[in-house]
């Protein structure tokens, strides 16, 4: 097999997975798409190499949720950005509950984003998802810690805020 | 949450149903386009690293980002103004800006200390609204945690807090007078909607926010929270003439005499994050 028809192989057995994992991560179906086929675009400028990886898939999620946290950071960085009122995030065509669950994550920093999502949804120990976010395993399991009780509050048991 | 995985898995296979990634033909052209700029972008990269390095001392120098100007109506007071009429009661439930006061909670709690969240107050204007939150500093506490949320109207919610508070880093010390603001890109009037929202001491009566040249002003009324804050607080919506940055540069807090207690300087635009001086 020619290493062009490797490559499109490959991505058409990752890409639906990544998008899924990084809509998590980025709160938006557009976002998720751009950082992905980015992600695959560099991934196909190393496929020499890539191609004879185990799991070349977890570089492309890598190097995609490195591209989500960097954007995540631009906007922060840029207040205007930050605040822009654009058109409301697109989300994927699902449940009232699971369009919650995106909107709660929404609200979370980007790096317990990313821990949640690899740790629940890819199945990922603490000690694999912090090589691959590069933090030490404590940093993840309290972003672990932090994430999971921000979504119970958001999505379960949520109290009143009282007035002054 | 024991169900946290199942959910997960519900999102990722509706994005996998529904995404549109045009292809790995589109993602192999990216990269060919992609290798074609690393091959010719050694000169322009040059080009882009002096300037800027000329903006950055520009920037330092305070020699760009002039703040715009008021609008040429100049405010005569801030009572004459629909974005400076600020409220304290409790939004209806079921109301978007109660939805809202979900999310300030949630990143209030992420913030250190242990106050309860409570809504410091809201403001109204051009269609949008502006909600603050705080949570009263517990003793040993010299910091404060705030953050502002709106209902964007267009559909979705959006919270803005420090970046101390984003990346949960240590707190930074509770300043005499704090002011952050910028603009929406909203159309307001004939401008675009800007905002400014911060803190002063408990000495201060009012604040008034001053362009560089000193000649435009806005003057704000404080909300006084009670005794658990050591601080009073403002918010305040306005039209400013096009999308520009962030447009006062000085900030001070005034006594009920009049006189300034407080002064702080903006930084440069759009933040417009302005501490003591």
């Amino acid at each position: 097999m020619s290493s062009h028809a490797e490559f499109e192989e490959f991505y058409g057995g990752a890409v639906g997975r990544l998008l899924g994992q990084l809509v998590l991560v980025t709160g938006d179906l557009h976002e998720a798409e751009e950082v992905v086929q980015e992600a695959f675009a560099r991934a196909f400028i190393h496929w020499s190499r890539l191609r004879d990886y185990e799991a070349p898939e977890a570089w492309v999620r890598r190097v995609a949720m490195n591209l989500a946290a960097e954007r995540a950071r631009r906007l922060r960085r840029r207040a205007r950005a930050i605040l822009r009122a654009g058109p409301p995030p697109q989300a994927p065509q699902a449940s009232v509950e699971a369009l919650d669950l995106l909107a709660a994550l929404r609200t979370l920093p980007v790096r317990q984003r990313q821990a949640l999502v690899l740790h629940h949804l890819v199945g990922m120990p603490v000690e694999e998802v912090a090589r691959t976010l590069s933090l030490p395993s404590g940093t993840v399991k309290s972003a672990l810690a932090r994430g999971r009780r921000a979504l119970a509050v958001l999505l379960d048991d949520l109290e009143e805020v009282p007035g002054p | 949450m024991s169900d946290l995985r199942e959910r997960f898995q519900e999102v990722a296979d509706a994005a996998a149903r529904e995404g549109r990634t045009p292809g790995a033909a589109a993602a192999i052209r990216r990269a060919r386009q992609r290798q074609r700029r690393l091959a010719g972008g050694v000169a322009s990269l040059l080009v882009v690293l002096v300037l800027a390095g000329t903006m950055l001392v520009d920037r330092l120098a305070g020699g760009v980002d002039e703040p715009a100007p008021l609008p040429a109506a100049r405010p005569p007071s801030a009572q004459s103004l629909p974005g400076t009429a600020v409220r304290t009661d409790q939004p209806a439930a079921g109301t978007p800006e109660h939805q809202l006061l979900r999310h300030m909670t949630s990143a209030l709690n992420d913030c250190p200390g242990n106050g309860t969240p409570e809504l410091i107050g809201w403001v109204r204007a051009y269609d949008f609204t502006l909600l603050v939150a705080s949570k009263p500093p517990q003793p040993g506490e010299d910091w404060l945690c705030q953050v502002q949320g709106y209902p964007d109207p267009r559909g979705s919610v959006a919270v803005i807090a420090e970046r101390w508070i984003h990346d949960e880093l240590p707190p930074p010390s509770r300043k005499r007078l704090a002011v952050t603001g910028s603009n929406f890109d909203l159309p307001a009037d004939r401008g675009t909607l800007a905002y400014v929202q911060g803190y002063a001491t408990k000495q201060a009566a009012r604040v008034r926010l001053l362009t560089k040249d000193g000649s435009s002003r806005l003057e704000l009324g404080l909300v006084d929270p009670g005794d658990r804050y050591p601080v009073k607080f403002f918010v305040a919506l306005f039209s400013v003439p096009s999308s520009s940055d962030f447009p006062f540069a000085t900030v001070e807090a005034l006594d009920q005499g009049g006189r300034t207690i407080a002064r702080c300087a903006a930084g440069a635009p759009p933040v417009g994050d302005c501490r003591d001086v």
